[in-house]
Order: C-alpha cells, then sequence, then structure tokens
C-alpha cells in the first residue's frame, strides 16, 4: 500500500505520453505495416461480402463478425506483446529500468490498447470502407452502433475493453507462449462470467431452462432483446467491472514484482 | 549512498549466492567490483539497480528501497549490462525518445561523448557492431548525469583507442555527487581509474578498500626466481620471473598489480584478510 501511494505521488502524466512514444517508436515498422496488412485484409472481405453476401441482413452479419473478429485478434496479439521487452532478454534490462512507475507503464498500454487502438482500427476501417465504394456505390457501413445479433452493444464495448485487459494480464503473467495460455485462461474466464450469468438466471427463473437457454440460446432470444436485457443488467455490468477491475490491480501488481533473472 | 544490509538472495532456494551480505558504497568514488565467473557480481548490480529483488534484507539507494522501484528510485540511476539490446532507429532518435526519462541529461556531453567515441549521431543502431552499441550507451549512460551508474564489463568489445576514452570520459564525468560501480574481469583496462576496490567471492566480501589504503598497506615486487613462502602474502609467475606482494613497511603509496592483487585474494583469502583487518 505505501509502494502504491509512493507510486501515486511520483506520477507524471507527462512520462505516460513518453512510455507511448517509446513504444510506438521502438515498434513503428511492425505497427506501420500490420495497419496496412490490416487494410488489404478489410478491403478485400468487405469486396467480397457484397459480391457474395445473399441479403442485406447477412452483409450486416458479416461486417459485424468481421469488426468484432478483427478487433479481438488483433488486440489481444497487441495486448499481450505490449510488455514484450520486459519478458525478453536481454532487451528487459534496459525496459525495466527505465524510471517510470509500474502504474505509468499499466496507463500506458491502458491507453494503448483501449482508446488509440480502437481509434486506429476504426480509421482503417472506414478508409478499407471508403475504398470498396467504387465497385459497390451502395454498400452500407455497418459501424459499432448496430447490433444484428441482439447481443447489446454495451457488452460488445465491455468486450473490446475486456479483451486488452485479459492479455495486457496474460502478456504479463506467462513467461511462454503467452498468447495461447490467455486464450486458456479466457476460456476460464467465459466459463466464469457464464457460471455468473446462470446463477442470476437462476434467481430470476429458477428452472433447467434458464441454464439451458445460457448454453444453447434460441435466435428468438436474440430477436426479442433477451439476451442484450441479461448481458446489460446492471449486475452483470457491476460483476465484469469488478472482474476488469481485479485483473488491472493483477497486472500492476506483476509489472511491479517483474523481475530480470 | 548505496547501502546493502543483511542481502540474502538466490536463484534457486537451495542455493544462496548471498547470505546476511552487507557493503556500502559512497559518493564520489569509482568502485571496481571484482570476482570470479559467478560470484555474484552481476547480480549485485541488478538487485542494486532494483532488477531483482533480495529474498531478505534490502537494498537501499538515497534513503529508497529497491523493492520501491518507482521514478523516485530509477531516475537516478542508470545500468549498462553487458548485454543488451537496441531498438531498431538512429542514435538521434534513441536519445530523443529516452532522454525525458532522465532529468539531468544533457544533450551536449552525449554529441561530444559520441565524437570522443567517433561515432555520429545519424548512424542507425541496428547496423552498428557490438562495441560501437555499446559506446552509444555507454555515451547515453555518462550524459544521463544520474548518481549511480551501474557499469557491467563496460570494456568488453571496446577497441584499444576506445578503452583509453572511456577511462577518461569516467574520470571526467566523476564528481563527488556521483558514485560508479564498475564489475569487470579486464582489470588491466580500468586500473588507473579506480578509487576502491571491492572483491567479492559467493556470498563473501574478501575485499572491501581503497586504492589508497591498498597501496599503503601492500607493495609488488619483482622477483628474479621464486621466493620463499614467509617472504610474500602471495607470489607468481612473470614473464620475467616472480613476482610477488607483501607488505608495505615504508608506508609509501606504490602502483598496484590488480590482476595479481585479484589471484593473490583468491588465493590466500585468510593472509590478506589478517592484513586488511580495521584495525591492522
Amino acid at each position: 500500500m505505501k509502494s502504491f501511494s509512493s507510486q501515486i505521488q511520483s506520477f507524471s502524466f507527462h512520462r505516460v505520453i513518453s512510455l507511448i512514444l517509446e513504444y510506438y517508436h521502438r515498434d513503428k515498422k511492425t505497427l506501420l505495416i500490420s495497419a496496412i496488412a490490416l487494410y488489404l485484409f478489410l478491403f478485400c472481405s468487405l469486396l467480397l461480402f457484397k459480391r457474395y453476401g445473399e441479403s442485406d441482413k447477412e452483409n450486416d452479419i458479416l461486417q459485424y463478425a468481421l469488426q468484432v473478429g478483427c478487433i479481438y485478434l488483433i488486440s489481444s496479439i497487441l495486448s499481450v506483446h505490449y510488455f514484450c521487452t520486459l519478458r525478453l532478454k536481454p532487451g528487459n534490462i534496459s525496459a525495466l529500468s527505465l524510471p517510470c512507475n509500474a502504474i505509468e507503464r499499466l496507463l500506458s498500454a491502458v491507453i494503448v490498447t483501449m482508446i488509440a487502438f480502437p481509434v486506429a482500427y476504426s480509421l482503417i476501417y472506414v478508409a478499407s470502407y471508403f475504398s470498396t465504394l467504387p465497385f459497390f456505390s451502395s454498400y452500407t457501413l455497418r459501424f459499432y452502433n448496430f447490433d444484428p445479433i441482439g447481443i447489446g452493444w454495451i457488452s460488445i464495448i465491455g468486450t473490446f475493453i475486456g479483451t486488452p485487459v485479459l492479455f495486457l494480464w496474460g502478456g504479463l503473467f506467462f513467461k511462454r507462449s503467452p498468447w495461447i495460455k490467455t486464450i486458456l485462461a479466457s476460456i476460464l474466464y467465459s466459463g466464469i462470467n457464464t457460471a455468473i450469468t446462470a446463477a442470476v438466471f437462476y434467481v430470476i427463473d429458477p428452472t433447467w431452462d434458464s441454464f439451458k437457454f445460457l448454453l444453447v440460446p434460441k435466435e428468438a432470444a436474440y430477436q426479442n432483446g433477451e439476451i442484450a436485457s441479461i448481458f446489460n443488467s446492471p449486475f452483470y455490468i457491476v460483476w465484469s467491472i469488478v472482474l476488469l477491475t481485479c485483473m488491472l490491480l493483477a497486472s500492476y501488481h506483476l509489472l511491479k514484482e517483474k523481475e530480470v533473472k | 549512498m548505496v547501502e546493502i544490509n543483511d542481502l540474502s538472495f538466490g536463484y534457486t532456494r537451495k542455493e544462496n549466492l548471498y547470505q546476511q551480505f552487507s557493503i556500502y558504497f559512497k559518493s564520489g568514488q569509482i568502485y571496481g567490483l571484482l570476482g570470479q565467473n559467478g560470484s555474484g557480481k552481476s547480480t549485485l548490480m541488478k538487485i542494486i539497480a532494483g532488477l531483482i529483488y533480495p529474498d531478505s534484507g534490502n537494498c537501499v539507494v538515497d534513503g529508497i528501497d529497491s523493492k520501491e522501484r518507482n521514478y523516485n528510485y530509477l531516475h537516478n540511476l542508470y545500468i549498462i549490462p553487458e548485454e543488451f539490446d537496441l531498438p531498431d532507429m538512429t542514435i538521434a532518435s534513441y536519445v530523443r525518445i529516452y532522454a525525458p526519462f532522465y532529468d539531468a541529461f544533457s544533450k551536449d556531453q552525449f554529441a561530444t561523448y559520441l565524437k570522443e567515441f567517433d561515432i555520429s549521431p545519424e548512424e542507425k543502431l541496428h547496423k552498428l557492431s557490438y562495441g560501437n552499441k555499446k559506446k552509444v550507451l555507454l555515451s547515453f549512460g555518462l550524459a544521463t548525469n544520474v548518481r549511480v551508474l551501474l557499469l557491467d564489463e563496460p570494456t568488453n568489445g571496446l577497441d584499444i583507442p576506445s578503452k583509453k576514452t572511456l577511462r577518461q570520459l569516467i574520470a571526467a564525468a566523476a564528481t563527488p555527487e556521483r558514485c560508479f560501480i564498475i564489475s569487470t574481469h579486464q582489470v588491466h583496462d580500468l586500473e588507473n581509474l579506480l578509487d576502491h576496490l571491492v572483491v567479492i567471492s559467493k556470498n563473501k566480501l574478501l575485499l572491501n578498500e581503497s586504492i589508497s589504503t591498498i597501496a599503503q598497506k601492500i607493495s609488488f615486487v619483482p622477483f628474479s626466481s621464486r621466493p620463499a613462502e614467509n617472504e610474500t602474502l602471495y607470489y607468481e609467475k612473470s614473464f620475467t620471473g616472480h613476482i610477488g606482494i607483501v607488505a608495505n613497511k615504508s608506508n609509501e603509496e606504490g602502483k598496484i598489480n590488480l590482476e595479481v592483487l585479484f589471484n593473490g585474494i583468491i588465493a590466500q583469502q585468510a593472509k590478506f584478510n589478517q592484513l586488511f583487518k580495521p584495525n591492522n
């Protein structure tokens, strides 16, 4: 606690910015190449969806899957590798002895993975969408403000925040193959979330149907907003915030205790 | 300045590298940290830099415990490790990105040091040889003007003129507020630079004396033939015959042969312990 308060006292946002710049300049080439590759991938995917999508509805779902899938995949890779210099020899000595607080390091990661990345990704998505207009002028841009499968967009934002939180933790916790191991951990995480949701369900409707409904939701449940009402329920939101806060605290602790051995 | 109290540390639970180890490094001194391979020199440096936490005991720099490892602890400390990895960028970019973390960093000094080492700031780091990368890192470390500078094998990979330049730069950068701790096996490279000598062996502090005290207590004598056992504290073969370490009776400070001294301390620990006892 004393350590935490001393970190807060010497906190500097200027150093957080310096850490972000340090991250950007260190990985500039990889980031730029990845951005170009992503743009091309999104552009080709959007073209294919429009060309072969049977209906507007199907096209919407494909766009949605593309957005969420890419966000999840890229965000997880970006987050799990954010602190890779602390993990890999011999660069870890220079990285860990850089004068800054653990809390500043964590905040820089949060800003990059939860703010800068979604913004950059959205810009690339929009750019690739506009690039398809010469081919299909009637193409409708579907963005985060739609919800074709009825999960509820607050939960989608939760996923966009939850993914980096989970993978930042994974990148610090697992020394080898952190991405794969974090995926496995995230399955466990999802299991816990499902169990909690099921428990909430059971309180509302104490029958076996509630569990069955959660495991194999009927399409109607998405359509009439039942699923959205679960994921957007205050309890679920509060629980998610508590879980994410715990994971961020765990990441802070791992950063603080990181050693070069 | 750097205070290590009752330090215990081991990489494994079975084997402790340090057990109840204490030492104090004061400001205004250039320390030479000597020891055999695996004696724990680099580990000690990492502990001071807050990169490894002691199992028990503590390491305090300017009143802050290394376990804090916050900005206040780290901004007055710079470590140049033996193995390092520099990012793929120009030297100028490197300075632009990393210098803001050090309040007292001097760009002018850095430019001067680079010039002394004959390196252009426009060069790309990943295209430089190991020795030239090390020169950049040494220049950066010196230009940070931190109070505690830790150098692990700084002369490894440097060419002969650069070793001389490094000695000159360190001597010029040393101030009463700063403390340099240099770990090396290349003792000849830093022979006339050190103010204080620390010799460690696994968990043992074999010697912790100023160069001046050492020079007052011992002298190095050449022998044309092998000296008698009781004639010297230690002797070894040299190109011209033998060289021995004897107790200095004249109190005049002579030149110290660090390599012979180190070998002597390792071979004759009891004799040197007796000679360098506090009241002796």
